[in-house]
């Protein structure tokens, strides 16, 4: 029996509930990851090695610039873990936030063509995002424990932390997604948006103890980081992971108020903007 | 004799309302106003209905928007194929548009009873970094099909674009024309109820033109489809569709007889 649908200005009422929908759409979904991952290492050598590479690379930067030549606390880990963990979560934020920005933008051939839950695409872009962090632990897990047998690098995690870990993931993930869909929404009629949002990573990459530790942050100035919804995960990833000083537990309340407005905001408004992007993209 | 058709479509007093240039007010106050007023007051209403049931702006946006479709009523049955016939820019594709949910209608209200493969802006969605095969897929999906299917489809999809030697080549290495066959092949071999066709005969060659045609009458008469065309072709759009409404700067006739409704249509325009 096919499904009835009303379609007014007030958006489209139909019988199908959002799993059916689900379920009907995902081969689309997975169409759409093989895509992103044929376009993104299409006529390249390595292809998707440069997962690898990325990080390899950014932390050995950091551990030249920030490690050896500022000289920056890591509290007593190994230099190059403290800036791979760093490194390897930022990237998760970062990268899932940013491939959303001009989602209206860059599909909008395939929006103006047909019709398909519009929610599709930025889903995939951060299931691409999570396949290429998945890629990255596994290097992380790998160099941890090069790093036992060669440095005598101790670390202990138990199942509590495993846990933790993963709830500081889906944190993560759904603190860059909501914020994705909130600045793509904005983007797609205000393009001055993706130009601020760079300037807004930066501010945030040096705003949050991704490249120092949290000790490091001076009483005055303590007031910026309570705000800042990344300072608790993100360190508390890195104490897990390496061992670096844990957060205090004032940090974790404006992410968890950050988190509960944003999620239901930027779902609320990505229903208004697909519904009318057409008239103002 | 009637026979029982079953409704597929039905359009009911259909308003687009569209604004004229940019979209974007001069400066950040206005915009930040225009923001706050939108959350705090009541949202007014654009238009008002006079006592002869024509629809008119109110006062203030009246010079700045426009009826992209004003008071459309349509419904098609199935096993029916209906053009629409206008000049450019009266709002064929604008109802087309609304049909498939790509956007939606300012008042009024469209049902649908079942599925819709619009065809709208041909050969925009093909990527031109993926082979022609993995297009299909990537297109078969967009349009709701099942892998399953698209597998049994694909040699047919294949067969009548005529590309069987090019199908794991890059799409960016076509030539214009087998492009386009591409996409339209892949569209025309989903299993909808409706098909919402813009400007699709304008693809290919002669050749192609007639398989397309012949394709789209089997669908009508064997599969009990749908078909709402736009096209200028109007040899080409007499062989396929049997009714026609005519809409002109948003405004659209009654449903008409083809012939009936080119006359209607050549008396306009001259």
């Amino acid at each position: 029996m096919k499904n009835k649908i009303i379609i007014s200005n007030k958006g489209v009422t139909s019988n199908e509930d959002k799993v059916s929908l689900f379920i009907k759409w995902r081969y689309f979904l997975t169409q759409l990851i093989i895509n992103k991952f044929k376009n993104f290492y299409k006529q390249t050598i390595l292809g998707p090695f440069w997962a690898i590479i990325n990080p390899i690379i950014f932390s050995g930067v950091f551990t030249v610039i920030f490690g050896k030549v500022a000289n920056l606390p890591t509290d007593g880990a190994p230099q190059f873990l403290f800036f791979f963990s760093s490194v390897i979560i930022w990237n998760l934020f970062r990268s899932s936030l940013s491939s959303n920005v001009d989602l209206f933008v860059s599909s909008l051939p395939i929006f103006k063509n047909s019709y398909f839950p519009r929610i599709l695409v930025p889903l995939a872009n951060l299931i691409e995002c999570l396949i290429i962090f998945s890629i990255q632990i596994f290097i992380f897990v790998f160099a941890i424990f090069f790093y036992k047998y060669k440095f005598n690098f101790t670390i202990s995690i138990d199942l509590i932390d495993f846990l933790k870990i993963f709830i500081i993931l889906f944190y993560i993930i759904i603190l860059s997604f909501s914020f994705g869909l909130i600045f793509s929404c904005l983007n797609s009629k205000y393009r001055d948006i993706q130009h601020m949002v760079n300037f807004g990573m930066q501010f945030l990459f040096y705003g949050t103890p991704i490249v120092y530790s949290i000790s490091m942050i001076p009483e005055n100035y303590k007031f910026f980081f309570l705000v800042n919804p990344l300072v608790y995960p993100i360190t508390l990833f890195k104490s897990i992971t390496i061992g670096s000083q844990p957060p205090e537990i004032d940090y974790i309340y404006s992410s968890i108020i950050i988190l509960v407005l944003a999620l239901p905001i930027s779902l609320k408004f990505f229903s208004y903007v697909e519904r009318h992007f057409d008239d103002y993209i | 004799m009637t026979t029982y058709k079953k409704k597929l479509l039905e359009i009911k007093n259909v308003n687009k309302i569209y604004k004229f240039g940019t979209i974007n007010y001069s400066t950040l106050i206005d915009e930040i106003q225009e923001f706050f007023s939108n959350i705090f007051k009541k949202k007014k209403s654009y238009m008002t209905r006079s006592a002869d049931n024509n629809l008119y702006f109110n006062e203030k946006i009246a010079n700045k928007s426009f009826f992209a479709l004003k008071d459309i009523n349509l419904s098609v049955y199935e096993g029916q194929a209906i053009a629409i016939l206008g000049k450019n820019g009266s709002g064929k594709t604008t109802l087309l548009k609304c049909i498939s949910r790509i956007c939606f209608p300012s008042s009024g209200h469209i049902e649908v009873n079942g599925s819709i493969a619009p065809i709208l802006n041909i050969g925009s969605t093909i990527n031109p970094e993926l082979t022609g095969l993995e297009n299909i897929f990537f297109i078969g999906a967009m349009y709701g099909m099942k892998k399953k299917e698209i597998q049994i489809k694909q040699n047919q999809i294949i067969k009548f674009a005529e590309i069987e030697k090019f199908i794991d080549t890059p799409v960016k290495r076509y030539s214009t024309g087998m492009n386009a066959r591409l996409a339209l092949s892949i569209v025309i071999h989903l299993d909808v109820d409706i098909f919402l066709a813009d400007e699709v005969l304008t693809v290919g060659d002669q050749n192609f033109k007639m398989k397309c045609i012949k394709k789209f009458k089997e669908l009508l008469e064997n599969d009990k489809k749908s078909i709402i065309l736009v096209s200028h072709e109007i040899e080409l759009v007499k062989m396929i569709c049997t009714h026609a409404i005519v809409i002109i700067k948003g405004n659209s006739s009654k449903l008409m007889q083809i012939d009936e409704a080119y006359d209607y249509y050549n008396n306009l325009s001259n």
